[in-house]
């Protein structure tokens, strides 16, 4: 986590009274804060734009009071609700499995932030195998769902578990094979170095660096990460007319509002991983420059999570059999087709 | 094989279909009325808290026999054989079901039913609501004449009745309304004529009816 002292220039004379322990000490604290203030405002903002979004496309005009402007100031009251609220355990329930499930998800969620990169020097840390970490952290979700659907001890909640059990091998394998024509065009696995890969405008993204093969790549990434986000239309475990919320039906309180904002991060999350390997991360698309990284990351990252809930507003939830189709039977072998297309075409074009 | 590869491009291109409709509808006005900052327009014939116009209602208690719930209630005064002083027509909000049935049954369509649908109260017995304390009365009478031919009613019923002309009195100062009903019959020549007719009818002060 050294990485961010020194490239956040952080008061060298603060850190240099103080012993090499002490100072990593801070150093980690004021990254872990700064990846949960991230999490948190993140969390909020785009619980507040979903709202906005559903409720427009619904010709709707969502929250509005709350704020003055347009409820802007929804979601902090709605966290304030949260906190305050009693957190309820069923009393047959498994009461500490029941309590982890949602540290486990949002954990999965918080501890995904660490190797994106916002700018040239903005990282947390730069795994040299960042994109391996996020997909192996990402999918721990999945097994914190699945406790909370064995703990609640409610047959609608251990269906939502199974269902995310069921959904985890469906997308696991597409999303990996979606990956892999990105990280064939930039040789690393490191998310800042395939960014640097990607330097100079939009023809030098990675979408385009493989031909037809990373757009379509491009996009069955984008499908699959939904369903990795338990996302509508591959709302499965979560499923709320016919599960009554699936796994956290039972949740209440702080622990709910833990999964939803695990949930929120995990699209932030996704989004980022698509933006930094396909659509050249903070990389502006004419290559000038001038704009800070952060604020070029954000832009791609609100696009594409504007997409995500473009798709949840728009279409109906799949069932168990037709997402297992859409993973095994085309995502699948499209994956394939595209990895040795890409392969193919970076070779000979 | 021929099936797969349709059911993909059917799928993309219903997606695609679905999309561009939502996306539509992201930009369309919203239909939304912002309630307790922006009124709500009702529909023609909305049945609503009721107007009563007391310079024509007659006191002939139609409409409280016609409710189904016998939330109306009428006090009235006869004054003379013409003039009925209406001194509070009550609908009780916590009973009425705004059924309309009190609405035909008046002779002289002095009781409607408006557009105003805001009841919610913090005492139950503000619902009960005085419609001659709502006051309002037919368009073509002003308020100064109506108060001139309300004073002629009093003197006429001063010597034979103190008490109720005193009552009527009271009544009268009241800033919101003037009370008095009139027969409509021979209300509907005389919009400003009333002075004159009145010398007719004077001489049939002495009947009067309790109520």
């Amino acid at each position: 986590m050294s990485e961010l002292a020194q490239n956040l220039t952080l008061p060298g004379a603060l850190l240099a009274g103080l012993s090499p322990g002490v100072a990593a000490m801070l150093v980690m604290f004021a990254s872990c804060a700064a990846v949960l203030g991230v999490v948190a405002l993140n969390g909020m903002f785009l619980v507040w734009w979903e709202r906005k979004i559903s409720a427009h496309i619904q010709s709707r005009v969502g929250p509005m009071t709350t704020g003055y402007w347009h409820g802007w100031l929804q979601s902090i009251a709605d966290g304030v609700k949260l906190l305050l609220k009693e957190n309820i355990i069923p009393l047959m329930a498994d009461r500490w499995l029941f309590m982890l499930a949602p540290l486990v998800v949002f954990m999965s969620a918080f501890m995904a932030f660490v190797p994106i990169p916002w700018g040239e020097k903005l990282i947390v840390a730069d795994l040299n195998v960042g994109v391996l970490y996020i997909a192996a952290i990402t999918s721990l979700s999945a097994i914190g769902v699945i406790m909370a659907g064995w703990a609640s001890n409610n047959k609608w909640s251990l269906y939502g578990g199974m269902r995310a059990a069921a959904q985890i091998v469906s997308y696991e394998i597409p999303v990996g094979l979606a990956l892999v024509p990105a990280l064939l065009a930039s040789s690393t696995l490191s998310m800042q170095g395939i960014v640097e890969v990607q330097a100079g405008g939009i023809w030098n993204w990675n979408i385009f660096a493989g031909g037809p093969f990373t757009i379509v790549a491009f996009g069955a990434l984008f499908l699959a990460s939904l369903a990795e986000v338990n996302r509508a239309p591959f709302d499965l475990p979560e499923a709320e007319s016919e599960l009554v919320c699936g796994f956290h039906t039972e949740y209440s309180g702080m622990c709910f509002a833990f999964f939803f904002l695990a949930e929120y991060s995990e699209m932030f999350v996704v989004a980022v991983v698509a933006s930094v390997l396909y659509l050249g991360g903070w990389h502006d698309p004419l290559g000038l420059g001038i704009l800070p990284g952060p604020v070029v990351l954000m832009a791609k990252v609100l696009l594409l999570v504007f997409v995500q809930m473009w798709f949840r507003w728009t279409f109906p939830r799949l069932r168990v059999d037709q997402l297992m189709y859409l993973a095994w039977k085309v995502l699948t072998p499209l994956g394939f087709i595209n990895v040795f297309g890409a392969a193919f075409w970076l070779i000979l074009v | 094989m021929r099936a797969y590869f349709r059911n993909i491009y059917e799928g993309l291109k219903s997606a695609v279909a679905g999309l561009r409709v939502t996306f539509g509808y992201l930009f369309k006005k919203s239909v939304t009325v912002h309630y307790p900052f922006e009124e709500v327009k009702v529909a023609n014939g909305f049945r609503g808290l009721h107007h009563l116009k007391v310079d024509i209602c007659i006191a002939c208690n139609q409409c409280a026999n016609a409710c189904p719930v016998s939330c109306i209630e009428q006090t009235f005064d006869r004054i003379d054989k013409e003039n009925v002083l209406v001194s509070r027509f009550s609908i009780d909000y916590n009973k009425c079901l705004f059924c309309w049935y009190c609405i035909p049954v008046c002779p002289t369509e002095c009781i409607t039913m408006g557009a105003e649908y805001e009841l919610a109260t913090f005492d139950r017995k503000s619902l009960d609501y005085d419609l001659v304390a709502r006051g309002e009365r037919t368009a073509k009478r002003n308020m100064t004449l109506f108060r001139e031919e309300f004073v002629q009613v009093i003197e006429k019923v001063r010597e034979k009745k103190p008490e109720l002309a005193e009552k009527a009195e009271g009544l009268m100062g009241d800033p919101r309304v003037g009370l008095c009903g009139r027969n409509p019959e021979k209300d509907k020549s005389a919009s400003s004529g009333f002075v004159e007719e009145e010398a007719d009818s004077q001489a049939s002060v002495s009947e009067e009816v309790a109520p």
